[in-house]
């Protein structure tokens, strides 16, 4: 469980390596803080999603198994949504759509129904709690970048006389606009998987563009 | 909003793509060769015209009336999960030529976020069911339009040096976000312009 655990954070990491689940990537890494409340959300709903798969497998005939995947995803998305909405209206504003899209976000699906299939329950839920570490510190890596050149500020969490954000000088009277509009995403996310491809052992980087 | 309205902005102005940025999976697989990309657009965008529709009509027909709004996500998605593999069996009983290459097409497009995304916001923007209809339409058509202009780049750099980091995937990743950029020409002025 522990080595299932460690593989998501590095070798294996969603994002940087493998690019799965792209769409809330572009979408909410304009800003720290909502990153991390997506990243934690993927993280809650792939546990769930992949534990239940891996103890449902032996009752789940194979043609039903994209069905039953969605419809436990689509549950927890859901539950998710209307837990925000009560709870943080302003960040549900800002996540919108993009919390009920989790339901078919590529990285659930593929680990639910690639990974889960033929493990223990155990073994599902480290690897779930491994990708999902790993790819919230991803997103968390980009929304930093992003939010730094394109607002020149770093939200975080208000606390006490803390307003929240993070103002850096010198980028937050001039940003980098280009960064927080949505092309700027694709380049961002483009640059960080080169110079992450760069700084991989040569042997592994082959492999990916035989494969691309 | 008007007919005319809803398909420029949702092909150009808001392309699901390049602006909302409701990319799904096979946006980085598929588009390496044009022909591919082609159909699996156009597939894309018959099924998400046909989802839309049914999906508005699965919101006013139960779950308003019932008070289920709420399930929307859930239900829609098990809709649109049922919805594809039974066009799959129609389309290989009807259509003349031998649809072998579509068929793999299928089950992307019911796990493609694009197609769920487009149902909800439909619902959410309160469409009629003619304009469901095109709004899904018109969706799978900007995403067709990015696939197809993604793909016809990607074949044009084939020929090009590229620096090693940058091979593969990130080079993809970059073109996408230029052609982002390209797409911004297309802002709200043009589409009032053109509907007055």
């Amino acid at each position: 469980m522990i080595q299932a655990f460690r593989k998501g954070l590095a070798d294996e990491n969603p994002l940087c390596v493998r690019l799965l689940g792209l769409c809330p990537v572009l979408a909410v890494s304009a800003r720290l803080i909502d990153a991390f409340a997506m990243g934690l959300t993927l993280l809650a709903i792939l546990a769930i999603t992949n534990t239940a798969m891996s103890a449902l497998q032996t009752h789940v005939p194979g043609r039903f198994r994209v069905f039953v995947c969605t419809a436990i995803a689509g549950s927890c998305a859901s539950a998710a949504d209307l837990l925000m909405q009560a709870y943080m209206p302003g960040l549900s504003d800002r996540l919108g759509i993009f919390v009920p899209l989790l339901t078919v976000n590529s990285l659930i699906l593929d680990r639910a129904l690639g990974f889960a299939k033929d493990s223990t329950p155990g073994m599902s839920f480290g690897d779930a709690l491994g990708m999902g570490t790993g790819y919230l510190l991803a997103l968390l890596g980009i929304a930093l970048i992003r939010e730094i050149l394109g607002s020149g500020t770093i939200t975080l969490v208000p606390i006490g006389g803390f307003s929240g954000t993070i103002e850096v000088p010198g980028l937050s009277q001039s940003p980098i606009r280009l960064v927080s509009l949505s092309a700027g995403t694709f380049l961002v996310l483009g640059y960080a998987k080169a110079v992450f491809d760069m700084a991989r052992p040569p042997a592994k980087t082959n492999r990916e563009e035989d494969k691309a | 909003m008007s007919y005319i309205g809803i398909i420029v902005s949702l092909v150009f102005v808001n392309n699901i793509v390049l602006s909302q940025l409701i990319v799904g999976q096979p946006f980085l697989d598929i588009t390496r060769d044009t022909k591919t990309s082609l159909s699996f657009g156009l597939v894309l965008c018959a099924l998400s015209a046909l989802c839309c529709l049914a999906t508005w009509g699965l919101y006013h027909a139960l779950l308003r009336p019932l008070g289920l709004g709420y399930l929307q996500t859930l239900a829609f998605i098990m809709l649109i999960s049922g919805l594809t593999p039974l066009c799959d069996l129609v389309f290989a009983k009807t259509l003349p030529v031998p649809h072998g290459r579509l068929r793999a097409f299928f089950p992307l497009v019911s796990t493609n976020c694009a197609v769920l995304g487009i149902c909800l916001i439909s619902v959410r923007s309160g469409y009629t069911a003619l304009e469901s209809l095109l709004a899904g339409a018109a969706a799978g058509a900007g995403y067709c339009l990015a696939l197809v202009l993604l793909a016809t780049m990607r074949e044009a750099m084939k020929k090009e040096w590229i620096p090693r980091p940058f091979r593969g995937v990130p080079i993809t990743l970059v073109s996408a976000g230029l052609m982002a950029l390209a797409f911004m020409a297309f802002d709200e002025a043009l589409l009032q312009n053109l509907l007055e």
